[in-house]
């Protein structure tokens, strides 16, 4: 069996890791893991959008105004929801150095859970519309509305998570 | 010391795709792109990751890249794309013959916006548009679309002009635009968020407005005159009014004077009179003493008389008893 420089590196890694321990809080993986969670959330809810456009033009073609205006407002709370997720929040309060603390450990694992509730709620809301459990284009687009605007409160506390976490 | 490349020096400009050589300086270039710009790298033609709310570091010039190219360690072509991610709106003007022949005027207006997602589907738009894209030329790259597609097919099913600015015409525009245009849309890697019709007043829209501008001005002339006049009777009877005020007032007191001259002459006779009537008391008065002393005189005297008559008798008697 011939060892390539590739199977080193696992072992490399596994070295590291055990002699620098998890280093999966640090700035920079933070930063990279935060850009990965928002876009996989952008993914899910841009996902969520087509579905919302397909149901428009459902309805549009049998002329059912009510529904396509409903549709309409629940595609631009999604709209909506996207542009606040593709603004990512710093916890800097000032570009001196006494704004940039360090988050402790905990704070940040909190932070993780928050993210981890939040991606969950938005496949709820997908599953809305993946689901035939619904009688009526209205009861989806109920349910729809509502979960998107969980999911829209729980991405503005997330700010507030990590900047309770930072003043902790 | 690091310079600051602006890929955006115009509020109207959308996307921007450079080559790293065209930013060739001396000195190193650094990009600093904010929450609503987003930034995907094409090396030797092939699509990087896409970077936002970061600062881009050496990204062009400097000593270190110039020395990368002598050596023949830098890329091939590498070309960036720098695109706004944030909704934009685009005008879209039109003329058109409306559904009463007149010529309809205005803009459609598209809210549009290019995600992070779809900066890849953007590189379409340039393999037949200069580098730059701004409104102007999006708006430009849409009208066709959007005037045979969605604006002619709607104005033809309208009666009259003042539809066009109905909200059911509205929503059915918006509605259109939703669905005719989303393939083009998504095959430039933008995403349609509102659509509105705005029309300006067409010529027969424009008389009907005149006429009645006129109509209204007559009418407001005609009110204004009517006002005029009576105000002005009204005036002529408030100064009639006075001057029978007035006249009745120096009447009053031509009156009231003559009665006080009246008073006066009373009250002189009033006097006069008490003035006599007390003359005549006196009169009376004395000329009742008068008469009691008469009386009185009278009495004593015959009392004397009575009396001389008595001692005349006695005398008389006693010369007789003598």
């Amino acid at each position: 069996m011939t060892v390539t420089p590739m199977d080193l590196v696992r072992y490399a890694r596994g070295v590291q890791w055990v002699l620098t321990g998890y280093t999966g809080l640090t700035k920079e993986k933070r930063i990279e893991a935060d850009r990965e969670f928002r876009q996989v959330m952008h993914h899910q809810m841009s996902l969520l959008r087509r579905f919302l456009e397909q149901l428009h033009d459902d309805s549009w073609k049998q002329e059912k105004m009510m529904s396509v205006r409903r549709i309409k407002s629940t595609m631009g709370e999604v709209d909506a929801f996207l542009r606040e997720l593709d603004k990512a929040i710093s916890p800097f309060h000032v570009t001196y150095l006494s704004g940039q603390q360090v988050a402790k450990n905990q704070s940040l694992l909190q932070l993780l859970e928050h993210d981890r509730i939040l991606l969950k709620q938005i496949r709820v809301t997908i599953e809305a519309f993946t689901q035939t459990r619904y009688d009526s284009v209205e009861e989806q687009l109920d349910e729809c509305h509502k979960n998107i605007m969980i999911c829209q409160t729980k991405l503005r506390l997330r700010q507030y998570v990590l900047r309770g976490a930072e003043n902790q | 010391m690091t310079k600051k490349y602006q890929w955006r020096n115009q509020p109207g400009i959308l996307a921007r795709l450079i080559r790293i050589d065209s930013i060739k300086t001396w000195t190193a270039q650094s990009i600093v792109l904010k929450p609503n710009e987003a930034c995907v790298s094409i090396i030797d033609g092939k699509i990087g990751r896409v970077a936002t709310q970061e600062v881009l570091r050496n990204i062009g010039g400097g000593f270190p890249r110039y020395l990368g190219d002598l050596v023949g360690i830098t890329a091939t072509d590498h070309r960036m794309l720098f695109v706004t991610t944030a909704p934009f709106d685009v005008e879209i003007p039109f003329v058109m013959p409306g559904p009463s022949g007149s010529a309809l005027q205005g803009e459609v207006q598209l809210r549009l916006q290019i995600q992070q997602d779809d900066l890849a589907q953007l590189l379409n738009v340039f393999v037949n548009h200069p580098n730059v894209l701004d409104t102007e030329g999006l708006a430009k790259l849409l009208m066709t679309n959007v005037i045979h597609r969605v604006l002619h097919p709607i104005i033809a099913s309208l009666e009259h002009d003042g539809e066009v600015r109905s909200r059911t015409t509205q929503e059915h525009f918006e509605g259109h635009c939703e669905i005719n245009l989303r393939q083009l849309l998504r095959s430039l890697g933008i995403t349609f968020h509102s659509a509105v019709l705005m029309t300006k007043p067409s010529v027969l829209e424009l008389q009907r407005i005149t006429e009645l501008t006129n109509k209204l001005a007559l009418e407001k002339d005609e009110a204004i005159a009517t006002r005029n006049l009576r105000k002005i009777e009204q005036q002529e009877h408030q100064a009639i009014r006075i001057i029978e005020a007035k006249m009745k007032i120096e009447q009053q007191q031509a009156r009231r004077n003559m009665m006080v001259a009246l008073e006066i002459e009373l009250k002189e006779l009033r006097r006069a009179e008490m003035l006599w009537d007390s003359r005549h008391r006196r009169q009376q008065q004395l000329a009742s003493f008068e008469d009691q002393r008469y009386e009185r005189r009278m009495e004593l005297a015959m009392s004397m008389f009575d009396a001389v008559q008595k001692r005349k008798v006695l005398r008389k008697m006693e010369e007789k008893e003598a």
